[in-house]
């Protein structure tokens, strides 16, 4: 009996001990997701794909993610008509180094906007490779699109750094892309090739109220690039040809001179003179994060903490990351005078003080009264560091922009018709074409200015982007195209603070009204900054992206 | 006879003691050969006058008998006469030695020994062996006379009897007890003996994983934590207890806020990952943190350290593994008895921070015009020390009943415990309470089955402040605001400007509850956190829940030396979060113009269904085999829906009954613009259920011959779900092996070194490998279509989006789990008769495959991109030592523990040069500095400017050009420190005097840097460590080490440098606790079979350079890149602590 219970115990045992679980246990699909073959095959996945690819280029080039827009960054602080600024020395450095050119290839700022730049181009690429052109419209016309981005992106890369390398594939895990084998030139002209094939693919903007037709590619989109790649190869003739046609086609206006500061405002959004903008809505059931973000808007704006307290028209508050560069500015100011876009774009401190809205104009009411109201203006001996005698006011969020949240709405331009007009003057100037005196004059007269050029000049078309076109990305590549890039070897030598005499003259004295006057340090003392020839022509590849793809040849000077 | 004498000759030559020993050896030894002998030799003996030798000759002649006799001691020379007749030798002995002092004694082999009357006196000790801890009479204790044979054994009642020679030594020597020498003397009839248990014997048994082994067999490296260290610590978490308790076992505290768990490291930093902790087994169940478990309810502590102890836990092992076994009853002792403690704890070691006339000062020196800014700012001369405003004195409280009883059949323990802590930040917004219930019990049912459940039901409460972040973080507010603000503002004209203008605005300005004043916002620091005690107030949020843990097992014991265990785990959790948060305004940073309301529930189970078996074979006496397999299934389910609440108007009422999302409501808006009218209320939810689940097959076999050789192997197979690898890939096999060496057991050992001089002496070695699963999941293999992930709005007038597609990243199938190679060595030894033991191990664990983000070349597409790709070295030696003594009522016992290491990356993806982590210490300070991972130095090592001093004559600081290009930029940044100590260590003194015991436990690290991150070259006006101001550059003080403030107020490149990095080496008297025992006496006629009262301070003394708060958990964050930076975390408070331990 005993020896039966022992044989039993151990059965039972040996049952216990070998009760393994099948390893179906171990299965666990993945939430959230659809396998990969089952994706890339109808048109609403050709659609869904596309729509990830306006995702990237709205994050990536039009967003803010992190600190920064690396792209804004990149093709705007290395001119020579702004300075970075900030509370003072060394505030906001990421973006003064690039300004005052003491960076290196570990810069972030660089870094990103490669790496955003390429992202874009993936996301192109996995629509272009996924589809076939000949078997829907819908396809055709998602391709298309794709190929423009695509083709965008590698015009802005190739500016920046000259031959990187062009990607026409989702490429695998283990490539190492080396650079573009062409010319600088030769891989503009691929840009402009690209867009002219997709052209025929993509529907034009309905007409010039067709707001929705600002916010994806359009034909006109597509050409205008095409156009630009040309004219930054130095191709003006062709470079015509899109250009005007682009022009020819109505469907693009110049907004009137009074509505010249709507362009940079959520008012703006989608007008006629956008020919593409990366779209942005409040709403409530998105997470908005990947576009604009707080640090953006504080960027920009003036710098609250030496201010009184924050003008209306700022939105939230500035850390004044932006200044105009004195000279600029005052022959700006000489050029255009009180015009619309003059006033939009920068101020006096005289007009800071007396024109833009303050919480205490309900009392101050007068121009005396404001001059002398402690409620308004600098607060503090320490003054605006890098701002000279104007401010800027094109970049500011305004209340309007912020739809009730901390951040901006308004959206982010790609391209405007100003731009465009601009470009074809540029290219009949450098052509001898008398057609493109007309595309300047209507931009000249729309801004208000008064100057209305008779004869197409170079000279004219140069000055006439350079007020236009301030901050938005246009200046760095135009210096470099027409071998002006060492206007700016003087950068960082020589900073401006504003100051207000209603806290303390230059003598000291605390005058009665406010009065705005700069005085100027040189905080880089020792240290090698200003443009240098032979190097700051072009962005050193990212040293990350370098190590990771030794194949890579870094740009001269950064080695 | 020429032999005879020559035996004498030496035998005189010997001390007395000496003497007395071999004396009684022979006496012994020869004196059970007598008991057989015939002895009835009559003769006959007449003599006159002749001198005692010659008698003896004579009596020699006649007989077989042969004497032995010392010439010294017996007057060989004295003259007797006799004439006897048919007398024995012991009557004619009697009568020749009448009127000497000698004796004689009559061995076997007819040889007698004529010695001195004392020598040979024989003397019946009788006594009671007892347990000095609870009087109980210990069976079995072994009797010995120091060098015979001559011994008992005490008997059921513990009594022993025993015949010897006065002066011997007898020793008293049990398993699990300190051995007694004690002498006896010719006046000892009664010896009563309390034995000492002794907590680090040799024959003490260890928990090792799905079994248990003797300690003495161990072959592994794993540190045993008794009940007895960790009763009465002033903490309520387990893993806090074991700070300083156990070499290579480092303990970190983030936070010494109410409520927050330690951590647990073993051996070092072995990833790169977050993922480094052990895995945490108590009584077989895997739990997910130890801060439920009161310490009171330990029974021990295993620490399974080296590779080849941990390795039967597999692939979850790489980091170690802490077993916890919790108390059970104690047999044949039922009591009752409760433990209270109440402490008054305050804030502990106050920064050196500015108050406002040196603040002032700084501020002019760093060129700001501080005159001008004051006067504008209306300044009055407030001087607030915002330490003092936001800390205050809190009370924890802490009440265990435990009720406790067992017999032969079964063992029964429940403990009933409540905790209260209510934190030192002022008010009740810190808080942790929890009341826990510990069910153990275990029956015999049959005598081939024993049956048990261990369980724990646990409910808990907390409310915390927010630290370790630069905005809207009470801890770094109270470190940088500035003290020239007040605490509150009367009225609105006193208001900062934009405060003042967010008044104006209609904003919502938010006033202390309490008092009905506004919190101030500094008018000087215009862009941070604003007031600490604001940042307190302007969230209300309570989290709490309710977990059960436990298993229930059954032991079958179907055949001698066989148990075959079937062990369910489970555990249970419930825990709910509400949180509610009004629009404020304190600055243009912390400042919100949303109600905000969300409410979070989660349910997770777990269960685990474990069955192996173990068997137990002796053959031939010395060859002792152990053997186990097994096998354990684990699933681990959750579930947590979130909802939220987010919009200017949110609720119908907002009365504190309307806190809850039952009334959010929606609020459409029109816009004035476009008249567009759009929801203002933004909900959200979320719920993603999941699952996970593994298997394995185990198995151990120990070989151990003659107590001498042990060797050990194990082997563990592991497969886990789908989350985390491919089928084809997830199935991982770990082996180990480890060996041991019991030198003093060898007869060479034992027979040539006393026990006096060394005990005990061991020497082993173990090597292993162990898995690190914890870092792969969400299904990192794989690439899927992240579908309908991302959106874009195509119409510039309507805010419906379109949702996009992508692929879901890059796709890695050959991922696999970090694995962690360990060897081992190690020498335990024990001296003077096990009063001084020492243990020294030393490690070398290399953990490879990490499982590194890498930044793939951006044209791939990804930003990131996971590889196998990072190895990391910890070594180190680990030591400890314990010295005990006893000196009559005086007792104490020393014990130190010390583990260095040294953590280095030995390789990393070549594309990288390096991982960076953890920049600007935490996010939002805009400092340069960033942890960073590369070969051939630590993990997340602080890489920043290296300041190389102040310049003499301009008090300019002078930085590092590391890559001599001519300028200071982020190519100059390099190695100037690290967070994570060279050495940790540990040292325990008990006292103990009659009825009084002290205790001083302290535990410290060393060489390591703490980086603080509170100044802010962009917002200079913070308040910062007054260090910089004493040490400053002045053109009177050129020669100080910190360079001109105005030189470097606004100097990232400074600021980023370890100028800015202290060292972090501390020492903390944990615990100084003086107990007093009352008397039995006393306490007995009122039924109280203990009691002992203490008082204690706890966490009361740190020894440190550290000019910020507290370096220890300014020392760690919750993220290990992120390990070393002071961004104002809450510190330990010191505690004085009044307990009771009553047991009836």
């Amino acid at each position: 009996m005993k020896k039966f219970k022992n044989i039993f115990l151990l059965l039972f045992s040996s049952v216990l001990l070998f009760a393994a679980c099948s390893e179906d246990a171990l299965e666990i699909p993945q939430k959230g997701v659809i396998p990969v073959e089952s994706f890339y095959i109808t048109d609403a996945d050709a659609q869904s794909a596309l729509v990830d690819a306006y995702k990237d280029l709205s994050s990536n080039v039009g967003g803010s993610v992190g600190n920064y827009n690396a792209d804004d960054i990149l093709f705007n602080y290395e001119a020579d008509n702004m300075l970075a600024a900030g509370e003072r020395y060394g505030d906001n450095d990421y973006l003064a180094a690039i300004n005052e050119f003491r960076f290196d290839a570990d810069n972030e700022v660089v870094g990103n906007a490669y790496k955003r730049l390429y992202f874009v181009i993936y996301h192109s690429n996995l629509v272009i490779d996924n589809f076939k052109y000949g078997v829907s419209p819908v396809k055709d016309r998602c391709i298309s699109e794709a190929r423009v981005i695509r083709a965008w992106c590698h015009m802005m890369a190739a500016m920046a750094w000259g031959t990187p390398p062009l990607v026409e594939h989702v490429l695998t895990a283990d490539a190492k892309p080396e650079n573009y084998k062409g010319t600088h030139e030769e891989l503009l002209r691929w840009c402009a090739k690209e867009c002219e094939e997709a052209a025929a693919y993509i529907p034009e903007r309905v007409n010039t109220s067709d707001k929705d037709g600002s916010v994806r590619v359009t034909k006109g989109f597509a050409l205008t690039v095409q156009g630009k790649a040309l004219l930054y190869a130095g191709d003006y003739a062709a470079a015509k040809i899109p250009l005007k046609a682009v022009i020819s086609s109505n469907k693009y206006a110049l907004v009137p001179g009074a509505r010249w500061r709507d362009l940079f405002h959520v008012e703006g959004d989608g007008c006629e003179e956008k020919v593409l903008e990366m779209n942005l809505v409040y709403s409530s059931s998105l997470s908005l994060t990947f576009r604009t973000t707080f640090q953006e808007a504080n960027l920009w704006g003036w710098r609250t903490d030496r201010l009184v307290s924050k003008p209306v028209d700022q939105g939230v508050n500035g850390w004044g990351g932006v200044a105009v560069e004195e000279t600029f500015a005052n022959e700006f100011y000489a050029h255009d005078g009180d015009s619309y876009r003059r006033k939009a774009t920068m101020v006096s401190y005289n007009e800071f003080i007396t024109e833009l809205r303050w919480t205490t104009d309900n009392t101050k009411t007068t121009t005396a009264l404001k001059l002398t109201d402690p409620g308004r203006g600098i607060k503090t001996a320490q003054g605006l560091y890098g701002q000279c005698g104007f401010l800027q006011k094109k970049r500011i969020t305004s209340t309007e922009d912020l739809q009730g949240k901390t951040y901006g709405f308004n959206n982010y331009i790609i391209e405007r018709y100003a731009d465009v007009l601009l470009m074809y003057a540029e290219a009949c100037a450098q052509t001898n074409d008398a057609d493109g005196l007309k595309s300047l004059q209507d931009v000249q007269s729309r801004s208000g200015s008064g100057k209305i050029s008779t004869t197409l000049t170079l000279a004219d078309v140069k000055m006439e982007r350079n007020y236009e076109l301030w901050m938005e990305g246009a200046r760095w590549i135009d210096m470099k195209r027409w071998g002006e890039l060492d206007k700016a070897k003087n950068a960082g030598k020589h900073i401006p603070t504003l100051m207000d005499a209603f806290n303390g003259n230059e003598t000291g004295v605390k005058e009665a009204q406010h009065r705005g006057y700069v005085t100027y340090s040189e905080p880089n003392t020792g240290k090698t900054i200003g443009f240098v020839a032979g190097k700051h022509e072009y962005f050193p590849y990212p040293a990350p992206v370098i190590r990771t793809n030794p194949i890579l040849k870094q740009n001269p000077g950064w080695q | 006879m020429k032999k005879k004498l020559t035996f004498l000759r030496y035998y005189l030559k010997l001390t007395l003691r000496m003497k007395l020993t071999i004396l009684a050896l022979c006496l012994f030894v020869l004196q059970v050969a007598a008991s057989i002998t015939t002895r009835g030799q009559n003769f006959d003996l007449q003599v006159k006058n002749q001198n005692l030798k010659e008698v003896l000759k004579e009596i020699e002649n006649k007989t077989t008998y042969r004497f032995f006799y010392n010439d010294a001691v017996l007057d060989l020379n004295k003259l007797v006469s006799l004439n006897l007749n048919n007398k024995n030798i012991q009557q004619v002995l009697d009568e020749l030695l009448t009127n000497s002092d000698a004796s004689f004694k009559i061995l076997n082999n007819n040889l007698i020994v004529i010695a001195p009357a004392l020598e040979l006196q024989q003397i019946n000790v009788k006594g009671t062996v007892t347990d000095a801890t609870n009087g109980e009479p210990l069976i079995g204790v072994s009797v010995k006379v120091e060098g015979t044979t001559n011994g008992a054994i005490t008997d059921a009642s513990g009594k022993f009897s025993l015949v010897v020679a006065p002066n011997s030594v007898i020793s008293f020597s049990f398993l699990g007890y300190n051995t007694e020498l004690l002498t006896v003397t010719v006046e000892t009839t009664k010896l009563d003996v309390k034995l000492i248990p002794d907590v680090k014997r040799l024959e003490e048994v260890v928990v090792i994983g799905y079994g248990t082994q003797k300690k003495s067999d161990l072959t592994g490296a794993v540190a045993s934590v008794k009940s007895d260290a960790l009763k009465n610590l002033a903490t309520s978490d387990a893993a806090a207890a074991l700070q300083g308790k156990a070499a290579g076992v480092q303990v970190l505290s983030n936070s010494g806020a109410p409520g927050q768990g330690a951590t647990i490291r073993v051996r070092g930093y072995s990833s790169n990952s977050d993922q480094i902790g052990p895995l945490l087994i108590v009584d077989g169940l895997k739990v997910d943190n130890i801060q439920y478990l009161n310490p009171q309810m330990i029974e021990s502590v295993e620490i399974l350290k080296d590779a080849a102890s941990a390795a039967i836990y597999g692939a979850a092992a790489g980091n170690g593994v802490v077993l916890i076994t919790t108390k059970s009853g104690t047999k044949g002792a039922s009591s009752i008895s409760y433990d209270l403690s109440v402490s008054q704890q305050r804030l502990g070691k106050v920064p050196k921070i500015f108050q406002a006339a040196d603040f002032i000062a700084y501020k002019k020196m760093s060129g700001y015009d501080m005159d001008a800014t004051l006067k504008a700012n209306g300044y009055d001369g407030t001087d607030t020390n915002w330490f003092d405003v936001v800390f205050d004195p809190g009370v924890v409280q802490q009440h265990t009943i435990t009720f406790q009883g067992g017999n032969d059949q079964g063992h029964f323990f429940t403990s009933l415990s409540y905790l209260n802590n209510d934190g030192i930040v002022q008010g009740n917004k810190d808080v942790y309470k929890r009341l826990t219930a510990q069910l153990n019990g275990d029956y015999n049912i049959k005598k081939w089955l024993t049956i048990g459940s261990n369980n724990s039901i646990e409910k808990w409460e907390t409310k915390s402040v927010s630290q370790m972040s630069a905005y809207g973080s009470v801890m770094n507010s109270v470190l940088t605001i500035d003290p020239l603000t007040p605490v509150y503002y009367d009225d609105p004209s006193q208001f900062a400007p934009s405060l003042k203008q967010a008044y104006d605005q209609g904003k919502n300005i938010l006033k202390n509850p309490a008092n009905g004043r506004y919190y101030a916002t500094s008018k000087y620091v215009t862009d941070d956190s604003g007031n600490p005690l604001l940042q307190r107030d302007r969230i209300d949020s309570k989290n709490s829940g309710i977990s059960l843990r436990g298993i229930m097992f059954g032991n079958l014991k179907p055949v001698k030396g066989l148990v075959v265990t079937s062990r369910f785990g489970y555990r249970v959790a419930l825990s709910n979060s509400h949180s509610y948060n009004t629009p404020y305004f304190a600055t243009s940073q912390a400042n919100s113009t949303d109600y905000n309301i969300s409410a979070t529930a989660n349910t997770s189970y777990y269960y685990q269904w474990e069955n192996f078996a173990n068997y137990n074979l002796t053959l031939f006496g010395k060859h002792n085999i152990t053997a186990m397999v097994g096998m354990s299934y684990q699933e681990d389910i959750s579930d947590n829906v979130n909802g939220t609440g987010t919009g200017p108007d949110i609720l119908t009422g907002y009365d504190s009954n309307f806190q809850y999302l039952n009334y959010v409501k929606s609020n459409m808006v029109k816009d004035p613009v476009t008249g567009v009218s759009t929801e203002k209320t933004t909900k959200t939810f979320s719920n993603l259920p999941s699952l996970s689940t593994s298997m394995a097959y185990f198995g151990r076999l120990i070989y151990s011959y003659d107590n001498r050789y042990a060797i050990q192997a194990n082997f563990r197979a592991d497969a886990f779900d789908a989350s985390k690898l491919s089928a084809k890939n997830r199935w991982g096999y770990f082996p180990s092996f480890s060996a041991g060496w019991t030198v003093s057991n060898e007869k060479l050992f034992s027979g040539n070194v006393s026990r006096n001089i060394m005990s005990f002496l061991k020497l082993r070695g173990s090597w292993g490998q162990n898995g690190n699963i914890n870092v792969l999941n969400g299904y990192k293999y794989n690439t899927t279509i992240a579908y309908n992930d991302s959106w874009y709005q195509f119409g510039v007038d309507n805010p419906a989006a379109s949702y996009g597609s992508h692929p879901s990243g890059l796709a890695n199938p050959k991922l696999k789990w970090e694995t962690s190679t360990q060897t081992d060595f190690a020498v335990d030894m024990r001296f003077l008769n096990d009063r001084l033991s020492f243990t020294a191990d030393y490690y070398y664990k290399k953990t490879e495959d990490l499982l590194v983000t890498i930044a793939p070349t951006p044209e791939l597409g990804f930003g990131s991109a996971v590889v196998n790709a990072g190895s990391v070295l910890n070594k180190g030696f680990e030591f400890e030592a314990s010295w005990k003594h006893k000196i009559g009522d005086f007792s104490y016992s020393i014990g130190a523990n010390l583990a260095t290491l040294h953590n280095e990356v030995t390789y990393l993806d070549p594309s990288i040069p390096r991982l960076t982590g953890g920049a600007g210490g935490v996010a939002g300070t805009n400092n340069p500095i960033y942890t960073a991972f590369e070969v051939g130095k630590p993990i997340w090592y602080f890489r920043g400017y290296k300041f190389l001093g102040t310049d003499d004559a301009t008090g300019k600081p002078i930085i590092q050009d590391t890559n001599k290009d001519g300028t200071i930029s982020n190519g100059d940044m390099t190695y100037i420190g690290k967070a994570i100590p060279d050495y940790t260590y540990g040292i325990t003194v008990n006292l103990a005097y009659k009825g009084f015991d002290l205790n001083i436990f302290g535990s410290g690290v060393g060489g390591n840097e703490i980086f603080t991150v509170l100044y802010r070259a962009d917002t200079p006006m913070r308040n910062s460590l007054k260090y910089f101001y004493d040490n400053a550059w002045t053109p009177s003080n050129t020669g100080a080490k910190m360079p001109d403030p105005k030189a470097v107020a606004g100097d990232w490149t400074f600021w980023g440098s370890d100028a800015a990095q202290f060292r972090g080496d501390y020492f903390k008297i944990k615990q100084i606790q003086l107990g007093y025992t009352v008397p039995e006496k006393f306490t007995k006629k009122v039924l109280i079979s203990r009691l002992r009262c203490y008082v204690s301070l706890d966490d009361y003394f740190t020894i440190t350079n550290y000019p910020g708060c507290d370096p220890e958990t300014a020392t760690v964050s919750t993220a290990v890149d992120r390990n070393g930076f002071d961004a104002g975390t809450y510190p330990q408070s010191k505690k004085v602590t009044f307990g009771l331990n009553i047991t009836f």
